[in-house]
Order: structure tokens, then sequence, then C-alpha cells
């Protein structure tokens, strides 16, 4: 993984430094996954990193769409009261 | 955007979230970037698992007031809550962050620009941090987000 997106660190009293992760949000589900546990995939769509589960779907659906159709939901459910 | 910060703790109740963040009336885009876990209770060693879960509806809890980060900011239109005693509608498998920790150990997240967990701009909706004590431990959270 070329550009990890998000930075996680676990401070443990046992541990004889602190332990530091680079994560990603996947750009279809927003989920927050680490690189090194799951390297996930990249999608060539939206040019964005993928936790392993999307990457798998091997479709393109950007989490903002999802964003904008759950809003659109509900200002329609709002003015039909 | 406005950045906002909320704390939140929990000691044992039948629910299991911590704090959360939710739309209210006047909906806008909650935007998380940082969170920070943490117990405060005597050191011991157990294993929390944490998680931030989507919710539909946020459930009873003690209201907590977002502090703005710059004073100049407004007043978040964003409802915090904190030691639920009744558990938010969570969306099934919507999880978005999960860690399992030791007791002892505290845990930091933070998202660059891009990379923060959004909630939709809907009412009610929101974001839960929950884990898994069942003993009469204090635990902490951390919230920073934006309302957008």
């Amino acid at each position: 993984m070329t550009q990890p997106k998000g930075y996680m660190v676990i401070v443990d009293p046992a541990m004889p430094a602190p332990v530091e992760f680079d994560t990603i949000t996947c750009a279809h589900c927003n989920r927050v996954v680490r690189v090194k546990k799951d390297p996930g995939g990249f999608c060539r769509v939206c040019m964005r990193a993928l936790c392993g589960p999307c990457a798998d779907l091997g479709k393109c659906t950007p989490f903002e769409k999802k964003l904008e159709a759950w809003e659109a939901r509900d200002r329609f459910l709002r003015s039909v009261g | 955007m406005a950045n906002y910060s909320l704390q939140a703790s929990r000691t044992a109740t039948a629910a299991k979230t911590v704090g959360s963040v939710a739309a209210t009336a006047t909906p806008r885009r909650i935007k998380i970037y940082e969170c920070t876990f943490g117990c405060s209770g005597a050191p011991a060693d157990n294993i929390f698992q944490w998680e931030i879960q989507r919710f539909t509806a946020p459930g009873t809890s003690t209201a907590v007031t977002p502090q703005p980060l710059d004073p100049a900011d407004a007043a978040a239109l964003t409802a915090g809550g904190s030691n639920h005693t009744v558990e938010p509608t969570y969306t099934g498998g919507a999880f978005l962050l999960t860690v399992d920790l030791n007791q002892r150990a505290t845990f930091r997240w933070v998202a660059p620009p891009g990379g923060e967990l959004v909630t939709p701009a809907t009412n009610q909706n929101g974001a839960g941090v929950l884990n898994s004590v069942a003993t009469a431990l204090g635990v902490d959270v951390d919230l920073k987000f934006q309302e957008q």
C-alpha cells in the first residue's frame, strides 16, 4: 500500500514501545482497516483504497453515493409525512 | 467546517454503548476524524473489544454537549450522548472500526482529511462507540469530529 490514509497507535504497558499501524478508510464502505492486517485492494474507477470485502465485490460504489442515497430517502420520507 | 470534541464514559450497565454522536432535526453530516479509547479502572488483564458502529436511532443516554475546538465557532448541531441505558438502533454489520485491547492499553486513531468516518445528514442517524465491559469498570472515549 503506497499511500496509507490514517494512523493508529496502541500504548500498552506490557509492550516495550507503542505499537503503531497505518490504516486505510475504505472508499466504498467507510470502514477503517489496518494495512498490515488487511491490505484490501484499490479501485481503479474511483482511484481509492478499499478494504478486502469491498475489493472482492469487484464493482465501484463510492461511499459518497451511498450517503446521498440515504439522505435522499430521508428527504423523501419527510416530504410525504 | 467546525471541529468539535466530545468526551464520553461508562461504568457497568446493561447497555454496551459508551458514547455516541447523532444528527438532530437540523441534520449535518458528522465526520469523525480522531478517537481515543481507554479504561480508567485499576489496571488488570482483561480483553475489551471496542467498536464504532452506525445507528439510525440514538437510544437513551446522558446528554453531552460537544465543545467547539475553536471558541469562535457556533454550538454543535450534533447531539452527543454518554453512558447509554437504552442501546441505539445499530445498523447490522455497519462496523466502522473494530479493535481488541487489553484493559491496560490506550488506543488512538487519527484520519487524514478525506478518510473520516462519515454519517449521513439524516435526523437521528449517527455512530456509537461500544465495548464489552461487563464489570464495574470505567471506560472513556474521546471523539473529535466535524460537522458539514
